[in-house]
Parts: C-alpha cells; structure tokens; sequence
C-alpha cells in the first residue's frame, strides 16, 4: 500500500519530487503541479464570485484546474461532454467556462503570478457532476472534498495493497465523470501514485506504453470488449498490476478473454454519479460484493438501496437498480427501472432523446427504445408531423435520419445517438390505448415474411406476387458473402399464403417432389403458384421468375394425430 | 475504381451492421467520423477489430497517425494495401 495523502492538503500535499503525470512522456513532479495550481488559483480568484465549468481532454490540466479552483475557493461543475447543447446548458447555470469549450473564459493558466497556498476545508463544495437524470434534464451531483477524500483512501484500503506505490495510472476514460474523476484523478492524489495525462483510445497504445514500470489500467467495457486478438499483450501483462472496470457490466466472454491473454482478472465497480462506488466483484458471474463503507439492502419493490459516507446525508438512497441479494449479502443486479439507457456507459435519457425529437417540428410522436444485438443500441420509432411527411417525401429517408441524429447530436454524445430508426403511422397501441415496449420492439425484427405485392386468383391458382427486399430476416448469415433465400423458408413461406388462401388440415404428413433449381437472390419480385386439391389434401407451390422456375414442390396435410 | 476501396466500404457496413447505408453512399474521401458518414468512437473501436481481423494488419502506438489512417475510406485502403499481411 502506497503513502497516503488527504485531500485537504490540497496541492500541498507530496514532496517537490514526487512524481505527479506523466505528459506526452515527460514526467510532472509534485513540485511542477504545486506551481502550477497556484497560477491557475490565481487565473481563477480574478473571476466573480461563482462556481466555474471544466472541461478538457487532459487529464494533467484537469487535475491542476481542480486543485486551482479548490485553492480559490470554487466550485468545479464537470460536464461529461463540451456539445454545443450541454455547453449552453452550463452556461445557464452562471458558471464561468474553463478549459476547451466554444467561448471559454480562461484556457489557460500561463505565467500569472502564484497564489500562496492554504489547507482546504474538508466540507468544501469541491465538484458537481452534471449529468443525465432521470427526468431528462441534466442533474447536478454535488460532492464535498471529504467525499471524494474518504472514497478513495477506502478503495485504497481495498485494492491498493496489492498496487506497487510507483504504479502508474494508465486509464481509456475521462475524467469528465465520476469513475474517472475518482481513479484517474483522486486516487493518484491521495495515493501518491503518477498518472498518465493522455486518454488512451487503442489497445496498440496499450501494449507499446512507453517505458517498463509498473501500470494500473482504469477502463471500460467498451474498450476491454474490443481488444483486437492482433495485438500482442505480453509486455503489458507482464506490467500491470490490476485492471479496473466501471459504467457497466462487463460481458463475461470479455472478461474470460482478458484473463487468458493477461493472467489478470478484471475488478470490475458497479456506482453511479449520485452514489459513487457501490460494490466490487473479480469474477463476472460472481455477485457483487459491498465496498467497505457501504450499506446495501433492497427496498419492497426490488429496488437496491444504500448508506453510506461517500452520500451527502445518512438517509437511505434508492437507486433505480433492480436487485437479487444472495444469503451472504451480495447482489446481483437485474437491470434499471427508470427510463436511463445505458449505451456503452454512457448514461443516455430516453425521456431527453424523445423531447428533442418532438422539438425538431418533424415529428408528432415518438418512443425510443433499447435494443439488445451485437451491439447495445437505439431505436427510434417515429410518427412524423406534415412537416416530417414533406421532408420524407422530398429528401428520402436517409437524409431525413441525418438531419434528425445531427440535430440530436447537438446535446447528446454520438455513441447515445439512435442508430435504427422506423417511421410508422402510429405507434403501436393495445386494446387500453398504451404502447408497450415489446409492440415498439417488434418494429425493428426484421421482417419475416414478404410483402405480398399483388394476388391473382385464377380457376385452379392463385398467384401471389411477393418483394424479395434484402431485409427479410431469412438472408441474414444465410451465406454472408452472396445471400440467398434458404429452402427451408421458400417452404414456410408455401404453408404460410397456403394456409391464408384454403382452409387446409392442421397436421403437415409430408413433401413431394420438391426441387430446388434456381437459388432465390435479395431484391426484385417472385411469383409464388399455389394449388390446393382437397380430395389429396395437398398443397402444390411453385416459385419463378418469369418463365425461369426457381423451386417447386408439393406438401400433404393431414388431421393430427 | 480501387477494388480494395469497395471492399472496405462493405466492411464498413457490415462489420458496423448500418442499417442505412450501401456501398455508393459512402463517399470514399468523406471524413468516417462525425461531419461525413457520422460513426462514432465504438465504431472506431469495431471498424478497427474487424480490419486487424480481415487484413492481419497491427496499427502502431500512436493514436494520432492511427486516426489519420481512419480519416477517410480512401486512408484505409492506402494503408491496408501497404500494411496487410492476408
């Protein structure tokens, strides 16, 4: 375990030659950063009275700007991004901007004249993390410096014993949140540990970090999930020391995957902005585990709930977090009760999505849902306004996607943007007139039947014209390079207009000189031949294209047995 | 037209499954991200997987000629033609 600093030391805190960050390779020391952040106080004590906004890449200039504006006295509001929306948005709260937003008062601290350097309060108002609520409009989080202090000289206390004192904090999230605040920022501080002022954004820049000393990495699922096979982990794993994970689950594929290619498992921390770190587990099908200082139970409705002293009062906390507690007092969590997706950990309101859809004048109604595939993402289901109608009908619906997720764009991070987007005539309603979740949902299966274009009823046929469209769910991984519409559909298919057309016998007996000649390609139309016999109780299908037939057969049907 | 140009345009939208888009929307020295065809920083991460996986390619250290690899389809297909090893 590493020396400990309080927090209330401030930039006070450390000998001259403590190694503070690591900048594009060029070592800070404590001594550095105490000048630093008494030019920036100075900066900073030159503004009104007020509490100022911070954002910026830099993960050194973040931690001098803090200490800098905790020596003059203020309060740092952190957003999670610099949009052009969530920028206005600070702007309102009369806060001063620093640091790289459009308009910022101060940029940087240049050669301003040291303030002379004071202890900090413990009960100073030291960050507000602006972020999601649940309502859609941002919240602010206070937190005093005695929170952020007892935080993390517990999780010391935890995980630290096992860290080298000189380990080097090497992270692939911001410092803009909670998470990265508390293990890019605060942890090195009070631990006495470097960190790197750089965020990482590839693994290759994981496996080449520059020198041979000892790392912690401080990520996210989004990155450990996609850590490409390619790139060699050997002198990484040889190393780091832990591998912490936050902002959301990590799948256990990835999980496992890590341990193999490093011998480390990752310490994966379940928290939120309001309550910070809540529990701890190192296995992903384990459940989690409390982190010393907190208080778990779970309310009548399911709901987790918790004390602790990182919390601004005693009172219990209810989070949105539906749980499952295991007889030894872990839990395991079932997913969140509130309109709050989580898109690749970032905390993503459903409810603001909506309101700035509807606020664009394109569109009368809509509901945006989470969709579970590959990849966590959006959908948006949307009934547009005349206006929308027109724009759809001159423009296309491409462009129409484009105008409305650059218009979202202006308030939410790109990865929270919809990425599927179906504009219907009405959302889909019950008998009681409410949407459900799973109606909605259905709008973005692909389709597995084909749209019937045009029925001929002949004499002893009845022909169906079908639109073979490339979305059908059928040619999805039914051969990846030259999809084709498998067999065993064009069957389905045959049963399916066949048992809309006659009234045939529930129970299929069997198939009949059924020939596959020609294969069935995405796009364009096919006709679809459909004789039924009742004295056979046999259904005959033919599929062609012009004169060219592509399959034909005949199925027997029977009563149950 | 390069036909390794083509190739990675349809990469592009299957690895990153867009829902909207064919190859002939995708302008080949159009910027990937943001301002052109708009992918974001997960799309990054999964464009660069299944180009390491296709291609046997590695991408080096440093983060700033990386995404000068990534600027455009045109970039990729330079540098995957002169960094490929299948």
């Amino acid at each position: 375990m590493a020396e400990c600093f309080s927090l209330v030391s401030g930039a006070l805190a450390g000998t001259d030659i403590l190694p503070l960050a690591y900048v594009r390779g060029e070592l800070i020391t404590r001594g550095q950063w105490r000048l630093d952040v008494a030019r920036a106080a100075t900066r900073l004590s030159a503004l009104p009275a007020g509490d100022i906004a911070l954002y910026t890449t830099d993960c050194y200039r973040a931690c001098v700007w803090l200490l800098g504006a905790w020596h003059a006295g203020r309060c740092v509001v952190l957003p999670g991004d610099n949009t052009p929306q969530t920028t206005a948005r600070v702007e309102a709260l009369s806060v001063a901007l620093v640091g790289e937003f459009a308009g910022a008062q101060i940029t940087d601290w240049g050669d301003a004249v040291p303030q002379t350097l004071a202890p900090l309060s413990p009960d100073l108002r030291a960050v507000e993390v602006f972020t999601s609520g649940s309502t859609g409009e941002p919240g602010r989080i206070p937190k005093s410096l005695a929170q952020l202090d007892d935080e993390m000289r517990a999780q010391e206390g935890v995980f630290g014993t096992q860290i080298d004192p000189q380990a080097c904090i090497v992270a692939t999230v911001s410092q803009q949140h909670l998470y990265g605040l508390l293990f890019r920022v605060i942890w090195p501080l009070v631990s006495g540990r470097p960190f790197a002022a750089h965020m990482l954004s590839f693994a290759e820049e994981l496996a080449q970090w520059p020198g041979t000393g000892p790392l912690v990495l401080v990520s996210s699922p989004a990155f450990l999930k996609r850590l490409p096979d390619q790139v060699d982990l050997t002198a990484f794993a040889a190393r780091c020391q832990a591998v912490f994970s936050s902002g959301g689950p990590l799948p256990a594929e990835a999980s496992h995957h890590l341990r193999d290619r490093t011998g480390i498992a990752t310490r994966e921390i379940f928290g939120s902005s309001e309550t910070g770190g809540i529990a701890w587990r190192n296995h992903p099908d384990h459940p989690w585990q409390p982190l010393p200082g907190v208080e778990v139970a779970q309310t009548p409705d399911g709901l987790l709930q918790l004390r602790s002293a990182y919390l601004p009062d005693a009172a219990w906390y209810v989070t949105a977090d539906r749980t499952r507690f295991e007889a030894d007092g872990r839990f395991v969590l079932l997913g969140r009760a509130d309109r709050i997706a989580k898109i690749e950990e970032k905390r993503i309101s459903l409810t603001a999505l909506e309101t700035a859809l509807v606020k664009s004048g394109l569109v009368k109604e809509v509901r945006v849902i989470v969709l579970e595939g590959a990849r966590v993402e959006l959908g948006a289901a949307i009934v547009l306004n005349d206006a929308g109608q027109t724009q759809l009908a001159q423009s296309g619906r491409k462009a129409l996607i484009h105008v409305l997720r650059e218009l979202l764009a202006q308030g939410i991070e790109r990865v929270g943007l919809p990425r599927r987007w179906r504009f219907v005539d009405a959302l889909p309603q019950t008998s009681m007139g409410k949407t459900t979740e799973l109606d909605v949902r259905m709008l973005f299966e692909k389709p597995r039947w084909p749209q019937v274009l045009a029925t001929q009823v002949l004499e002893d046929a009845t022909v169906l014209t079908l639109a073979i469209t490339p979305d059908l769910a059928h040619f999805e991984g039914h051969f990846k390079e030259a999809a084709v519409l498998p067999g065993v559909a064009q069957l389905h298919w045959a049963v399916h207009f066949g048992r809309s057309l006659f009234a045939m016998p529930p129970a299929f007996k069997g198939m009949d000189a059924v020939k596959f000649q020609h294969v069935i390609l995405p796009g364009g139309e096919v006709t679809l031949t459909l004789r039924y016999r009742t004295d056979k109780q046999q259904l005959s299908f033919s599929y062609s294209t012009g004169e060219r037939t592509h399959s034909s057969g005949r199925i027997v049907f029977g009563e149950a047995t | 037209m390069d036909p390794l140009i083509a190739e990675i345009k349809v990469l592009i939208i299957e690895s990153l499954n867009l829902e909207e888009m064919t190859p002939d929307d995708i302008d080949a020295d159009a910027p990937l991200f943001v301002d052109g065809l708009g992918l974001d920083s997960i799309d990054a991460l999964e464009l660069g997987v299944a180009l390491q996986k296709k291609y046997g390619l590695s991408f080096a250290a440093d983060s700033e000629e990386t995404r000068r690899h990534f600027a455009s389809v045109s970039a990729l297909a330079a540098f995957v033609g002169s960094h490929r090893t299948k």
